[in-house]
């Protein structure tokens, strides 16, 4: 019943095409640089490795300019016409769109604990309206000025043994703020590369990827409808931005070849209206899969860009009783010994969301590791598994001392 | 390929006209079939909103809304009356309903024509004071069972929507949830899975939870793994005139305040009606008014997946309260249910295999009055826990596991009222400790009748 509709895409002559432009046979190349055509500007956006990002780099020059030249403005069209039908006419990027190379007063940002998105990699950028700066706020949401617009570009890498490399761009989901709060836009890109086109009812994507074993296999891969936005972005009914917080962006980056705090960053650029003293000092999630952190504090920062925008008080979530915001303490509320409520099929037959020393026992680990739509978690719009994130979390459970429930 | 779809609307969309053009005549759109939903959905006669696509514009859908609607106006007789947009069956079922969601404007009736529907997806409606209207729950039919996405049939967080004449059958999880609104109403909605005690099963059929203010009514729920209609964690909730059969639990109400749960019929579930308290939530409940319901052969095997509550309910049960205070179950009729009629459970881990960790649960069943019942041959062949308890069957009527909070100075107001149920037997037995009694005069006691729920 599901065949291929609107969504189909073959990739394999394209990937030929991508391959070549982004030029065949780099494969070795660490650091392809953004002026390699098609994927490469599309993988330079990801965040890979302990820097961020070599496009993120390269955006970061563009936008070392773009900030200071904010307050003169863009070539951005009237307000009103917004959502425009594709994604180009926003202006968001100039050169090549697939290159993702940020014009003026568009700026890149990385999060340290993003959301699995299906072997997607994401390059995020950040624009605010000229001369428009951002309240922090040491906890909580941040206030964003009228007009405000995050632009999030989500790549799938054709093979999962080179993240790095040839990747086809998806889909490019905006979050703009109106005097009616945030508004969610998804635009869908074509085989082409050359152009994203507005979408509301999400689109089913074909790939065909080479996995972990050099298989060539078919992902499909999920753009949500724009309803289902809310299913993650919506608290106590009202839609916001998940990852823009102070834990989430208080990070090491790299900008031309230094490293640099992400916060410290954003002051020297003069995006912040009351930037902190000292960035370093605020709260911050440590990398789930980096080298630093304790292994209870990367598991926690990974449920917290993972599970935390739905299991938190007021999230689509919350009304399981499982909390798994960064900030919870209370050990019952993680999950830890916490009985299922209304859970169904996604028990799993296990009496509790986490038992401490078995994650074979713990329905947390049966729903991450499922694909089955009744049981699985995130409920959307992933598809697959995160492997990693179950191997993580399963840590996590195994170290727990004392083992077991009352 | 994306000028393919353009292309593909762009016939719909021609095709529309060329239908209205010809004059009305001869269908009802049928014969323009994909065209035809698409643009009856973007078209409007209501009339007190403007085009549902020419707000959102900028994609196929809208462009397709704003030519029906702009020709809307003189194809009024195309709609059903009361309807603002019309969607039929057709082989685009998936997109065209979710834009018609989408789309939708507060005040507006989607009206899903006779037929059958067919999805992959989850559909999810957010906006407020929407109606969904089908031609009838027989008539028109949402299939799920090829649903790869989504653990909902139909997920609703908008505020005031109703959901009214049409069937959800045989989705993978939940059949329709309503999550955290306010005013949600279900009428003559059936949900069903067509596999009998499948482990296939979704868990719960209609699944209202977080909200304020629930109506659900002459609706039916056939073959949920949990609960068919399940209440949680919402107040103010009205349940009537509904069948529950052929799933685990008929009718739930958990954690909830103020539910009228009334004229109801629950019969082949493993249970018939349960009102439950869980721990670790962030409300509890109490103060159901269960009456007027007849509850009977509520037999089934369970076939809930294990770790969740209601695989411990035994089979045979008509009537469960769990730990929840303050209900009022009176002039129901309890029949040929093989465990028992009603039974009135602290929460111990003997019996529910888990043991509560949350300190502010109070695990007490408390102040509930049960009164005006008609028992009739209950409790024949009771499942084991019944037996354990009870002894030779019979199992009496109304049980009690006799567990009270010792820590509370006076238990005004806490114990369990039973009385003038006729001839029903009872039985205290004792888990706690005690003495095991079947006098009803230890049980002998009233409290004032709870209030009807208004309607939302």
């Amino acid at each position: 019943m599901r065949g291929l509709r609107r969504g189909q895409w073959v990739i394999e002559a394209l990937c030929v095409a991508l391959m070549c432009a982004a030029g065949c046979g780099d494969d070795g190349d660490e650091a392809p640089d953004a002026s390699n055509a098609a994927t490469g500007g599309a993988t330079g956006a990801t965040t890979g490795g302990t820097t961020a990002t070599t496009g993120g780099a390269t955006g970061g020059t563009t936008a070392t300019t773009g900030g200071t030249a904010a307050t003169t403005g863009g070539t951005t069209a009237p307000d009103d016409a917004i959502p425009y039908d594709t994604l180009s006419e926003y202006g968001f990027f100039e050169g090549p769109l697939h290159e993702l190379r940020p014009t003026a007063g568009v700026v890149p940002y990385t999060v340290a604990a993003p959301l699995w998105a299906d072997h997607a990699e994401k390059g995020r950028f950040l624009k605010l309206p000229p001369g428009a700066q951002a309240t922090f706020a040491e906890n909580g949401p941040w206030e964003w000025p009228l007009g405000t617009i995050f632009i999030k570009t989500f790549f799938v890498s054709l093979d999962r043994r080179d993240p790095g490399g040839a990747a086809q761009i998806i889909e490019t989901r905006l979050l703009r703020l109106t005097e009616a709060g945030w508004e969610s836009f998804i635009y869908v890109w074509n085989v082409e590369q050359t152009e994203a086109e507005r979408t509301r009812l999400g689109e089913r994507v074909e790939l065909m990827v080479t996995d972990a074993d050099g298989q060539e296999v078919e992902q499909l891969y999920l753009v949500p409808n724009t309803e289902e936005c809310k299913s993650c972005h919506e608290i106590d009914d009202v839609l916001g931005v998940l990852g823009p917080t102070t834990p989430q962006l208080n990070r090491v980056i790299e900008v031309d070849g230094r490293e640099v705090n992400q916060l410290a960053w954003w002051r020297e650029q003069g995006l912040l209206a009351n930037p902190p003293d000292d960035p370093a000092a605020q709260l911050a999630l440590p990398r789930p899969f980096g080298d630093e952190g304790t292994l209870e504090a990367r598991a926690r920062a990974y449920l917290h860009g993972n599970c935390g925008h739905c299991h938190r008080e007021g999230g689509g979530g919350g009304r399981s009783g499982l909390r798994l915001v960064w900030w919870e303490d209370r050990d019952s509320r993680v999950g830890i010994c916490k009985s299922p409520v209304a859970a169904g099929a996604g028990s799993g037959g296990r009496v509790a969301d986490i038992v401490p020393g078995h994650p074979e026992e713990s329905i947390l680990i049966y729903r991450m590791s499922s694909a089955d739509p009744e049981i699985k978690m995130p409920e959307l719009p992933n598809l697959l598994p995160d492997e990693q994130g179950v191997q993580l979390i399963s840590d996590w459970i195994a170290a727990m001392e004392p083992e077991g429930c009352p | 390929m994306t000028s393919r779809i353009r292309l593909k609307h762009l016939v719909g969309a021609v095709c529309l006209l060329a239908a209205i053009g010809c004059g009305d005549s001869d269908d009802d759109g049928e014969s323009a079939s994909n065209a035809s939903t698409s643009n009856g959905t973007g078209a409007t006669t209501g009339g007190t909103t403007g085009t549902t696509g020419g707000t959102t514009g900028g994609t196929t859908g809208g462009t397709t809304g704003t030519t029906g609607g702009t020709t809307g106006g003189t194809t009024g007789p195309v709609f059903p009356e009361g309807c603002d947009v019309v969607v039929q069956p057709s082989d685009e079922d998936q997109d065209n309903v979710q834009l018609a969601f989408i789309d939708a404007q507060a005040g507006q009736v989607i009206c899903l024509d006779e037929g059958t529907f067919t999805f992959n997806q989850q559909l999810t409606l957010g906006t407020d004071e929407v109606t969904i209207r089908g031609a009838g729950p027989e008539a028109t039919i949402l299939d799920f069972s090829a649903q790869d996405v989504g653990a909902n049939g139909i997920a609703i967080t908008g505020d005031g929507v109703t959901m009214e004449d049409l069937q959800v059958t045989n989705t993978p999880g939940d059949g329709i949830r309503a999550t955290d609104v306010e005013a949600i109403t279900f009428r003559r909605v059936h949900v069903i899975w067509e596999s009998e005690s499948s482990t296939e099963n979704g868990a719960y059929g209609l699944y209202p939870v977080g909200c304020q203010g629930v109506l659900i009514e002459e609706c039916l729920v056939v073959g949920a793994r949990d609960a068919g209609i399940y209440v949680g964690q919402s107040r103010d909730i009205i349940v009537r005139h509904n069948e529950a059969r052929g799933n685990v639990a008929g009718i739930e109400i958990e954690n909830s305040f103020d539910a009228d749960v009334h004229d109801n019929h629950a019969h082949d579930n493993t249970a018939g009606i349960l009102v439950f308290d869980l721990p670790d939530l962030d409300q509890y409940g109490g103060r159901a008014k269960v009456h007027n319901n007849l509850i009977e052969a509520n037999n089934r095997d369970n076939f809930a997946q294990e770790g969740n509550i209601v695989a411990v309910v035994p089979r045979g049960t008509g009537a469960l309260i769990l730990a929840s205070d303050g209900n009022e179950l009176h002039d129901n009729t309890f029949r040929d249910n093989k465990s028992t009629g009603i039974a009135i459970i602290s929460f111990q881990e003997i019996i529910t295999g888990r043991a509560p960790t949350d300190p502010n649960f109070d695990i007490y069943p408390q102040g509930n009055h049960v009164h005006g019942n008609t028992f009739v041959n209950n409790g024949t062949d009771p499942a084991s826990l019944f037996s354990i308890v009870s002894g030779e069957p019979p199992v009496p009527d109304v049980i009690w596991d006799g567990c009270v909070d010792d820590t509370l100075e006076d238990d005004a107001g806490t114990t369990n009222c039973v009385h003038d149920n006729g001839d029903a037997t009872y039985l205290n037995f004792a888990l706690c400790g005690g003495d095991r009694t079947s006098d009803l005069e230890t049980v002998n006691c009233s409290y004032d009748p709870l209030p009807r729920v208004e309607e939302p």
